[in-house]
């Protein structure tokens, strides 16, 4: 019998993450995107007619062009016969782009896939008022100037003002902040708890920036200027102190809060994009992979029972179980940092055996995370998160670590708005 | 064959006509031509067709339109060359003034469906009909190139297009040669309607029939009061001043006889009826067509460029080529890298340091940006091929490249080193074409392993502005590599002559003794602007003085150099130069050269007096038609002796070259033409008298010498 398709991952290449409304305040998600899959593929040497497609996270669609993908792929050597499609998953856009990816290899649907995740934050426009909206869509269907103009008669001054979208919890209405506030309190995490892993990521991030341990980063020339190349992401602190986080004020729940601006992940503008190839055509092609594709497992929470941002605590264990793993078999671990305090609990909930039991139904706590072995050159609360990038970021950062480290097994967790969380699971072997 | 010949003398073979519910549609489709040309042919089946016409009952509408992908695209220049006298040329115009008042005259409505090319007497015919509709698609352009060719538009455009688009409107359109889409011919009143394409017939139809019912009257952009006072007013006057000092600032416009000719027609029949500002149209077109200039214009231009642009260089099919690296993101990598992204390439830079990246791309962005601003391009088309450029500071992505262009400082030592560089980073068929504009490409190949894969590809600056490529094939280079760099080049847009390696090539050799000459005429007394003047009058764009310090003073000697080295005393430069640079004048690029600059790199102002007391000059007035001479036959000697070498030795590339490379007047039909036609005889007895004042640098090259004594031309006597 033959041997199972596995699905290889050969590299992965992202632009500088840079604060949203900063230096790619300019670029749309297709321009940031592109400078990560030309730069991937250039690295890659792939002839881009060997692509099959190109798949994307993006959670902050544009209007124009909401197929983040195919604009990308526009922009791109790839042929414009191989399809593209945008992956929605809130902040595991890209994560599940990779798994839509692999499942399209592992399928026999495609052999080589470019995926990835990009989100441009800067680009959120306010909308028009609801008024105005339905204004501007009767002007358009009336006739002549008379009709167009009578269209806004209805229109009041607070119609005026335009809305600004927020990154917020539609149905909920709770915005992320005010869910990790409440998350950090009906657990027990203290803000000095969220600050020191806040100082740990910024360390690690400057540490690892320093040494040149993201070699993933292309350096953005950036549009219209292309003068000073952008080299490493703009958010990492290595001049944080617990001290300076301390004199924070809270951000969400400004009386009682602990979530601050400096143990949160910043607003940011970047992309991410990997290349995913069936094992044997990377062999046939003569790439060394960085490593394969495992499994993956993604969960939905219900909202009235869970905190909003808990889902790694439920996906590690699944994914475990789908790979026939217990935590101790996996050397590494990546987990996107929202918040301190969602790292945190995931971190206590693998522990609990009180979570275990009630949660899970199981009779022992998942297990024990290493610390040093998890997020050891920082997270996204110092490197940045743009939404649809990062879940593509954790997976390129995982397997250099993993590379690093000559681990064996890796994990990548992350969790998502609306209650959603997803897991990877990666080999090296 | 016979058969052929026979089947063109068919009406039949140039157009259709077919008549269905009083709608009679004529369709131009010239059998065995790629486009439709206004030819005699036609012009006897729109006689025949016409006459038809007029009297056939139950006409409600004619439809116009063309059976190709092109509606007309011009005259036919072939039977124009064939035209030498004064009265055939005013008879042929003649018959096609009547055939074309007639077919405007039908008493049924008349449309144009245009799509593809409509030019020149294309667009003249179209403007016969009373309404045209042309198709959104890229293709479709309307306008009239003739004064390019140095004529005018000859029939019935001098007078119809400002009667339908505006006096202003019209001079912009046939002096500038613009040519508008159908969105903008739109706008202009060119035509009255743009359509999809799959859509012109049928809505030509209907446009018919609610034109024959009455329904539909076309809608027109107002010309505005100040339209109106130039149109019916001798306000006019103000246009055609404004018109005039718009053609003798421009330094190609203003060597050229057909603008000035243009505005005098459309003054002298501002007001006039239809059929006098025809005749005057006429007599001014027959003055034109036998001007040589206009002879010059459309052998070299036309005919000579359609020739060199097709011609087959060998028998070897091209390479597909997808993916072009190019090494250095200066001026010129830049330069090439955006022309080449906007014809569909992907570029890979590859360059010391990402600064000095960034800045390449910037280069490409703004000549983007302003084809953005002038609408000429979207600003996603501009993203779209920003994309296509990338790049870094080593050979990642180089890999798949099926060609690389070096353009890195020339230095044998360098480019050998990045040629052995990119042998290593490549594929065994990519080829590596060095822009170099005088090293000899043997040399750098010597350190190849795949010599057969390396040419010369010498671009001129700035590459998206200048029309030539000069190909540069050495005894080793394979057939394959030279048919696949010329089709890049042609890609590209640009006529590329294929020359022989050696010192310089073509244009840069030939160039040599040029600029020598006019650094000879500053050091024997010639003012800066003595000399300018001595060259753009006789037709250079800008004068050899503007030139160097375009070029670079340090890149001329160090050119200048290299040729010294290998040509001998012929090619030294006068010890003047030599000041000059150690005063550490670079030209425009330090700011500092025969002219002052608002900074390096910044605006042209006035000649740098300072300049004289550097080389030690006193003034002593050199005639200008001496300086001229001087200066053209040191190019024409050199371009001669460039033939002896072999190293070019098509007279009708040599022209294209000498016009497109470096500016020589195109109106004297470039310098071999220039040559027949001041007479090879005087040229030799000229050279003569100045190689007794000057010296052997003046000495007749030898072919010169043997084509006197046999009273031959390079080009046949008409």
């Amino acid at each position: 019998m033959a041997a199972a398709k596995r699905v290889a991952i050969i590299d992965g290449v992202r632009t500088p993450f840079a604060r949203a409304f900063g230096l790619y305040k300019r670029l749309g998600a297709a321009e940031l995107g592109k400078m990560a899959v030309n730069e991937l593929l250039a690295r890659t040497e792939i002839d881009p007619a060997e692509i099959d497609g190109l798949v994307f996270g993006c959670t902050l669609a544009p209007s124009a062009g909401p197929n983040v993908a195919r604009e990308i792929q526009f922009r791109t050597p790839i042929p414009r016969v191989a399809a593209a499609h945008t992956v929605q998953m809130y902040c595991a856009s890209g994560a599940r782009a990779i798994v839509d990816g692999c499942h399209e290899i592992l399928r026999g649907d495609a052999d080589v896939v470019v995926a990835g995740g990009v989100d441009s934050t800067s680009s959120m426009r306010p909308l028009f008022s609801d008024k105005m909206t339905d204004a501007f869509q009767a002007a358009q269907k009336a006739k002549g100037v008379g009709g167009r103009v009578g269209a806004f008669s209805k229109i009041r001054p607070k119609d005026l003002a335009p809305v600004i979208p927020e990154i917020a919890e539609p149905t909920t209405g709770l915005s992320m902040g005010q869910s990790a506030d409440r998350m950090a309190k009906e657990m027990g995490i203290t803000r000095e708890e969220q600050d020191e892993w806040a100082l740990t990521s910024h360390r690690r991030a400057a540490k690892a920036t320093a040494e040149g341990r993201f070699k993933e980063i292309a350096p953005a020339l950036i549009a219209p200027k292309f003068d000073a190349p952008l080299m490493s992401d703009t958010d990492i602190r290595s001049d944080s102190s617990l001290e300076k986080l301390a004199s924070l004020r809270p951000v969400f729940d400004r009386k009682y809060g602990t979530v601050t601006a400096g143990n949160a992940s910043p607003l940011t503008d970047g992309a991410a994009a990997v290349l995913l190839m069936d094992e044997a055509k990377a062999k046939a092609l003569g790439y060394k992979p960085k490593g394969y594709f495992k499994t993956y497992a993604q969960v939905g929470l219900d909202l009235a029972k869970e905190p909003l941002l808990m889902g790694p605590a439920y996906a590690m264990p699944l994914a475990l179980e789908k790979a026939g793993m217990k935590l101790s078999d996996i050397d590494y671990i990546e987990m996107h940092e929202a918040f301190a305090a969602s790292v945190l609990a995931a971190v206590r909930s693998m522990e609990s055996k009180k979570f275990a039991e009630e949660k899970l139904g199981k009779s022992s706590a998942v297990g024990k995370i290493d610390l040093e072995a998890m997020n050891a050159n920082g997270g996204s609360l110092a490197i940045g998160h743009p939404f649809g990038a990062t879940g593509a970021r954790l997976v390129m950062t995982l397997l250099d670590e993993m590379i690093r480290r000559k681990a064996g097994t890796g994990l990548a967790t992350m969790c998502a708005a609306g209650g959603l969380g997803l897991t990877l699971i990666l080999e090296r072997e | 064959m016979a058969s052929e010949a026979a089947k063109k003398d068919e009406k039949s073979s140039v157009a259709t006509m077919s008549v269905e519910d009083g709608i009679a549609v004529i369709t131009i489709d010239m059998q065995g031509e790629k486009v439709n040309k206004l030819s005699s042919q036609l012009f006897g089946f729109f006689e025949d067709t016409t006459n038809q016409l007029a009297s056939m009952k139950g006409l409600k509408a004619v439809i116009l339109t063309s059976g190709k992908d092109n509606f007309v695209v011009g005259a036919d220049l072939d039977e124009l060359k064939g035209l030498s006298a004064r009265h055939e040329i005013l008879e042929m115009i003649g018959r096609a003034h009547k055939l074309l008042n007639k077919f405007e005259r039908l008493p049924v409505p008349t449309i144009a469906a245009i799509h593809g090319a409509c030019l020149g007497g294309g667009l003249e015919l179209a403007l016969c009909c009373g309404y045209r509709i042309a198709t959104d698609a890229k293709t479709t352009k309307l306008g009239f190139p003739e004064v390019q060719l140095g004529l005018l538009p000859g029939a019935g455009g001098t007078q119809r297009a400002p009667r339908l688009v505006g006096l202003a409107t019209a001079l912009e359109m046939i002096l500038q040669a613009k040519q508008y889409d159908g969105k903008r011919a739109k706008k202009i009143g060119l035509v009255d309607e743009v359509v999809h394409p799959s859509d012109l017939a049928r809505r030509a139809r209907q446009a018919a029939s609610e034109l024959a019912a009455g329904t539909l009257k076309p809608d027109r952009p107002q010309r505005g009061f100040m339209g109106m006072l130039l149109d019916k007013t001798p306000a006019r006057m103000i246009a055609f001043r404004e018109a005039r000092k718009g053609v003798s600032e421009n330094p190609f416009a203003k060597h050229m006889p057909g603008p000035m000719k243009v505005i005098e027609v459309l003054e002298r029949s501002a007001g006039m009826s239809l059929e006098d500002g025809l005749q005057v149209e006429a007599l001014a077109f027959a003055d034109l067509v036998v001007t040589p200039i206009a002879k010059n214009m459309i052998n070299v231009l036309f005919f000579g460029k359609n020739e060199v642009d097709k011609q087959k260089v060998n028998d070897a099919p091209a390479m597909k080529v997808e993916r072009i690296g190019i090494l250095g993101a200066g001026l010129m990598g830049a330069g090439i890298g955006q022309v080449l992204a906007q014809k569909g390439y992907q570029i890979r830079f590859k360059d010391r340091d990402l600064p000095s990246l960034g800045k390449g791309m910037k280069y490409a962005y703004d000549n983007f940006q302003k084809q953005v601003d002038r609408r000429r391009m979207t600003a996603i088309e501009r993203d779209i091929n920003m994309s296509r450029l990338t790049g870094g500071i080593d050979y990642t992505g180089f890999k798949r490249s099926d060609m690389v262009i070096e353009a890195v400082f020339e230095d044998l030592k360098v480019k050998q080193d990045v040629l052995k560089d990119t042998e290593a980073a490549t594929g065994d068929r990519c080829i590596f074409a060095s822009n170099t504009s005088s090293l000899p490409i043997t040399e750098i190949a010597k350190v190849s392993k795949r010599p057969e894969r390396v040419i010369g590809m010498h671009f001129f600056s700035p590459v998206h502005l200048m029309p030539l490529i000069e190909v540069i094939k050495t005894k080793k280079t394979d057939a394959e590599t030279v048919t696949t760099t010329v089709e890049v080049g042609r890609a590209m847009g640009k006529t590329v002559i294929v020359v022989n390696d050696g010192v310089g090539f073509f244009t840069t050799r030939a160039l040599g003794p040029y600029m020598n000459e006019a650094s000879y005429c500053l050091q024997e007394g010639a003012s800066v602007e003595e000399i300018d003047a001595a060259l753009t009058q006789y037709g250079f764009p800008v004068g050899p003085m503007t030139l160097v310090d375009e070029v670079g003073i340090d890149v001329g000697e160090k050119v200048g150099g290299i040729l010294l080295k290998e040509f001998g005393d012929r090619m030294k430069p006068p010890s003047a130069m030599h000041k000059v640079i150690e005063d550490g004048r670079k030209g425009r690029k330090n700011g500092k050269g025969f002219f002052t600059y608002e900074g390096p790199g910044g605006k042209k102002g006035p000649v740098d007096g300072s300049i004289y007391q550097v080389i030690g000059w006193t003034h002593k007035p050199i005639p200008s038609q001496e300086i001229a001479d001087r200066c053209w036959m040191q190019l024409l000697n050199e371009t001669v002796r460039c033939m002896e070498d072999g190293i070019i030795t098509e007279p009708m590339e040599i022209d294209l070259g000498t016009i497109m490379g470096f500016g020589f007047p195109a109106f004297r039909g470039g310098v071999l033409h220039a040559a027949d036609a001041a007479g090879i005889g005087h040229v030799v007895k000229r050279m003569g008298e100045f190689e007794k004042k000057h010296g052997e640098r003046f000495t007749p090259a030898k072919m010169l010498i043997d084509m006197e004594r046999s009273g031959k031309t390079f080009f046949p006597k008409k």
